[in-house]
């Protein structure tokens, strides 16, 4: 009997006490192979154990699921096209023989697969596409290299780039960091510890990870960009700067402070995960702590400062000319950005419209006025954008227009 | 695409072994999260695990006609991801030439194959009938179980009383124990009793 199958049944049985929704007989189940063995047992506690089942769980939600099955399915899209072409070819060679036999003028041959399903073809003209994985580093001498959209993410070692796949960014032409041999080298940082300063940045439909030299991961969101040094080693603080949307994952380090700069406030961290939400266009900059600790300090226009500690769970705004203001969030909606979705939570269209643009990189025109108009659902980032706009339409509050890369927005006609 | 949410485990990989592509979009959301938990207990870099999962995905759809149940289907994904992961981990070793502690011993690894599974079971039973409940009573689950919030916080960020909050919770387990109430019993019996007698 299949050893492998009998845990699916257990899998199935413990998720059952869980939620109790077991029966008489598949508790004397489960009984009987806690019973069997002592280490079955110990099994059952260390899954069950509600700090281990609810990190587990929060750990399964940090998967972008959308972005993975895109990715899959692109690679099934190829091979079925491979497939479907070689299928073509010998038909096409198949009914040229039966051609030269009968000498006939006209032929019909179906492009239909073998399972009976007609290909699909997509009207491209009529619908954009979501971003990808794009987006390029700019180094000290003025460099900038174009990341592969392949990949997703980069580390910075000392002195060159790697993907995270440790496959080399540049492929045979590795890309150096260091100054030596670059005879362009104009920059001014000839510290010892020959500190870089190196530019990520992505464009309006790009989204990359890198991985910065003390370890820590960042995401960054569309039309972003994050500065930083080749090496954190020498410094007194590990200071970096962010223009638009990140995520951060950052490494223990509490001899070394990390400090992300943004126009108008400084987040101090001691090894945590928080999102950042800083674009100029947008009202307000927040700052939202999933795990660990920071310290967010504002500078209003008229100069004067403010600082707050946040804990888990907390999201700091602040907006110019106010003072920071910290207020509790479900911190699964904030970076479901990194999750490959769209979240929103009685959001106006206005403010959706901000995201699409940048994640699409289109216009939008208002032709009525329905900016203000609040919605609340959750759509994949890996859709052309007409999923998300039809989401919007169903609701008869507004309808759409796609032309060329703009959207145009109007009431519902009467 | 809702249609698919209703198809039982055994239908979807029914249409699976035909072909069908919106089956397989419903089984991979399904399974995806908790086999990159399962891949990340022997890979432990998150991209890697991912990867590697990703990779056994696109076989699975390759190789669809082989398999016409549900138990095939898990059974080649578990066993094709432990063997994809302990080779990548290899590989990563080599190239960085590391003795980390990383790269867990070959025997461990055999040993807790059996746990890791149950609990990447256990794992996606829960979370899949946690997605499937109804949206506001969803979020609160979530919140309650996963982030740990008391019925205080969820009110205040949802702008709810407590009392709404601990309604809803009420009603999310009892959905969630509705949804695991099926009937597969009858091959639980056939799997216990055939192992119970060995």
């Amino acid at each position: 009997m299949n050893r492998i199958e009998s845990t699916f049944g257990i899998g199935r049985l413990i998720a059952k006490h869980l939620t109790g929704a077991l029966n008489a007989d598949e508790q004397e189940l489960l009984d009987s192979w806690l019973g069997k063995d002592i280490e079955n047992k110990e099994i059952f506690n260390r899954i069950t154990a509600h700090k281990s089942l609810a990190a587990a769980l929060a750990e399964m939600e940090q998967v972008n699921v959308e972005r993975a099955l895109a990715n899959v399915k692109s690679r099934i899209g190829v091979a079925e096209r491979r497939k479907r072409d070689i299928r073509l070819w010998q038909r096409i060679a198949s009914a040229a023989a039966v051609l030269m036999l009968l000498g006939a003028g006209v032929w019909f041959f179906s492009t239909r697969s073998a399972n009976g399903r007609f290909p699909q073809f997509v009207s491209g003209a009529h619908d954009i596409k979501p971003g990808r994985n794009t987006a390029t580093i700019t180094l000290a001498n003025g460099k900038i290299i174009n990341l592969s959209d392949a990949k997703t993410g980069v580390v910075v070692h000392s002195d060159r780039l790697m993907y995270t796949d440790s496959s080399i960014v540049g492929g045979r032409h590795p890309e150096f960091i260091s100054g030596a041999g670059s005879g362009k080298d104009i920059s001014q940082n000839r510290d010892p510890g020959n500190h870089q300063e190196i530019i990520l940045s992505t464009p309006r439909g790009g989204t990359y990870q890198v991985t910065l030299p003390d370890g820590t991961m960042v995401w960054l969101n569309a039309a972003s960009s994050l500065k930083f040094p080749s090496t954190f080693s020498g410094l007194a603080n590990r200071k970096i700067e962010l223009n638009g949307e990140a995520y951060f994952e950052v490494a223990r380090d509490k001899k070394h402070p990390f400090i992300v700069n943004t126009a108008k406030q400084d987040v101090e961290v001691l090894g945590t995960h928080f999102n950042i939400n800083s674009y100029q266009d947008e009202p307000a900059v927040s700052t939202t702590l999933l795990e660990g600790s920071v310290k967010v300090s504002a500078f209003a226009d008229a100069g004067t400062k403010s600082d707050v500690t946040l804990v888990p769970g907390q999201q700091s705004v602040f907006a110019g000319d106010h003072r920071l203001s910290v207020r509790n969030v479900n911190v699964a909606d904030v970076i479901d950005w990194k999750n490959g979705k769209f979240v929103f939570e009685r959001e106006d269209v206005r403010t959706i419209m901000r995201k699409v643009t940048r994640w699409y990189d289109v216009k939008v025109v208002y032709q009525d006025d329905v900016g203000a108009i609040k919605f609340s659902g959750t759509v994949s980032r890996y859709e052309n954008v007409s999923g998300l706009l039809e989401v919007l339409q169903k609701t008869n509050m507004l309808h759409y227009k796609i032309d060329g890369r703009t959207i145009l927005l109007y009431k519902p006609n009467q | 695409m809702t249609t698919y949410r209703t198809y039982t485990d055994l239908e979807l990989a029914a249409l699976l072994g035909q072909g069908d592509e919106r089956a397989f979009d419903h089984l991979f959301r399904k399974f995806y999260p908790a086999l990159c938990f399962f891949a990340r207990r022997y890979v432990p870099v998150p991209g890697l695990a991912e990867e590697v999962v990703q990779d056994i995905m696109f076989k699975l759809w390759q190789r669809h006609k082989d398999f016409n149940d549900f138990n095939s289907v898990k059974s080649f994904l578990y066993i094709s991801i432990k063997h994809a992961c302990i080779d990548k981990a290899e590989s990563e070793r080599r190239k960085l030439n590391r003795d980390n502690n990383w790269y867990l011993q070959q025997d461990h690894l055999e040993h807790n194959i059996e746990e890791h599974m149950i609990q990447s079971e256990v794992l996606m039973e829960i979370s899949q009938a946690i997605e499937m409940l109804p949206g506001q009573c969803r979020k609160i689950m979530k919140m309650s179980y996963e982030q740990g919030m008391s019925g205080k916080e969820i009110a205040d960020i949802m702008q709810l009383t407590v009392s709404t909050v601990n309604n809803q919770k009420a009603r999310g387990v009892l959905l969630l124990r509705k949804a695991l109430s099926y009937k597969a019993l009858v091959t639980l019996f056939a799997l216990f009793h055939a192992d119970l007698f060995n």
